[in-house]
């Protein structure tokens, strides 16, 4: 009998793969090179909606001076480079969701499930999440979470979403302005942009655009205000906002708070691993963590010593894959050889 | 437990003491904070060089200063008190980044790893922003 479409769509959402990282900052990604050289199959999973953890997001432009055999390189660049490296290995991606829930099976397999309900099967989990995830800084505004996903968005995933509404931004970062411009060219059919301040500290030209488009009338600056409350029926319909103590209604179909992101340790703290002071307690043998099959990586473990060092996470991915391969190939006989006798780096 | 008022809160305070250990016979200041859970703390530090309030904090085991301290998480926004206690200036890497938080405050808002160690801070009190 053939599947049910909804058993189908299930099935297509089924990922399956030998190691799953959850995490895809630098040691996430080097973790697939490791693995890779032991023909171990990798699939990232990040909240974020590119790969690179922090230095995609936080510090892309910022200068590390101690990756070994780089006097100098910018974290952006390291993110592109490992990229390249892992390429060969052709792993798998799950972007812009978060973890919420593993599973482990008794045939010792873990199911893993996303914040979209995206489901993975591996036979190693791998932990590399750095910080935890990083969360959009909330406005603390009453009955916020009632409209999440139903017209309150922090992160912009398909701005096609946006098409013919009414959309309100608020913040003043890069982010804040980048959308508002994008946006206001023939998505939406409205967009105002609120700040707290009379003016943006975003990169200089991307405040002279918004300063024009507000002129233009495509976007509708206010600015020494922000909204304090939100109203709607199933969803967003009004914000209220408050200027120079006087507080007016502006009718919006979405409002789109972009504060920044926070790293919190999030979903992991219910996995029912051992943890000490937010970070995951692991064995300094191989990484492993108190439930068998799971490792923890980089930041986000500790252990007598830690350095929380990209040169650390590195050093821990490649003594994690070694031991991950008796779980991956119960029966498989394991040779190191080093990259340099291999010749070549052979992929998938 | 000796009571404090910090900001708006008057409650007993929980003394760290990280001064115990003094071999270069280091200047000894006292921060008055109060924790985003509504705790008291006054904390007793040396006055390290080459050290800045973020990391005193978190070497007192405060969770802050995720990005190691280069005013790019808001992970140590702090709201701060300074009576007769002069601050070092803004910077316009750590405004970009206040600019950017909802609970931001013209007057009191400050990244604390962007505020060298110094004994001119001593009694400075410091409220821990919630994200």
């Amino acid at each position: 009998m053939l599947p049910k479409s909804s058993q189908l769509k299930q099935l297509i959402r089924m990922i399956k793969t030998d190691i799953l990282i959850i995490g895809a900052g630098p040691c996430g990604l080097f973790a697939v090179f490791e693995a890779g050289l032991l023909k171990m199959r990798c699939h990232l999973i990040d909240y974020l909606p590119q790969a690179g953890g922090q230095c995609s997001e936080i510090y892309p432009k910022k200068p590390i001076y101690d990756i070994p055999g780089f006097p100098k390189i910018l974290a952006g660049e390291l993110v592109e480079n490992l990229m390249e490296q892992i390429k060969p290995f052709k792993p798998g991606f799950t972007l812009g969701e978060r973890v919420e829930k593993i599973k482990k099976s008794q045939d010792g397999l873990f199911h893993v499930t996303t914040s979209l309900g995206t489901k993975h099967i591996s036979k190693v989990v791998v932990i590399a999440a750095g910080l935890g995830c990083f969360e959009p800084r909330k406005p603390n505004i009453l009955n916020l979470s009632m409209f999440e996903n139903k017209g309150i968005d922090y992160i912009i995933k398909d701005p096609m979403v946006y098409k013919n509404k009414k959309v309100v931004i608020s913040g003043g970062g890069d982010s804040a302005l980048d959308w508002s411009i994008f946006l206001s060219n023939n998505i939406a059919s409205e967009v105002s942009l609120v700040h707290r301040r009379e003016s943006f500290r975003g990169h200089p030209d991307s405040v002279e655009k918004v300063n024009q488009l507000s002129k233009e009338g495509k976007i509708n600056l206010i600015t020494k205000a922000e909204v304090v409350d939100i109203q709607g029926n199933d969803n967003l319909q009004l914000l209220k906002i408050k200027s120079d103590n006087q507080i007016f209604d502006l009718s919006a179909d979405f409002w789109i708070p972009l504060f920044g992101l926070s790293p919190k340790l999030g979903p992991i703290a219910n996995w029912g691993l051992n943890l000490d002071k937010n970070a995951i307690s692991v064995n300094t043998l191989d990484y492993s963590t108190n439930i068998e099959g799971i490792y923890a990586i980089g930041d986000i473990n500790t252990y007598p010593g830690k350095l929380k060092l990209i040169l650390s996470g590195f050093h821990e991915a490649a003594l994690m894959s070694q031991s991950a391969f008796k779980h991956v190939f119960p029966d498989g006989k394991k040779s190191f050889k080093y990259t340099t006798v291999l010749g070549q780096i052979e992929g998938f | 437990m000796v009571k404090l008022k910090v900001f708006d809160v008057e409650k007993k305070a929980i003394l760290i003491d990280n001064t115990k250990d003094n071999p270069n016979n280091l200047d000894t200041i006292s921060i008055n904070i109060i924790d985003f859970d509504g705790e008291v703390y006054i904390l007793k530090t040396l006055v390290y060089p080459d050290l800045n309030l973020m990391e005193v904090l978190r070497n007192a085991e405060f969770h802050m200063g995720h990005c190691g301290g280069m005013a790019l998480c808001a992970s140590c926004h702090c709201y701060i008190e300074k009576d007769n206690i002069k601050l070092i200036d803004i910077s316009s890497e750590e405004e970009d980044m206040l600019d950017q938080l909802f609970t931001f405050n013209q007057t009191k808002s400050r990244l604390i790893c962007q505020i060298p160690l110094e004994k001119s801070l001593d009694g400075i009190n410091i409220r821990i922003v919630k994200d």
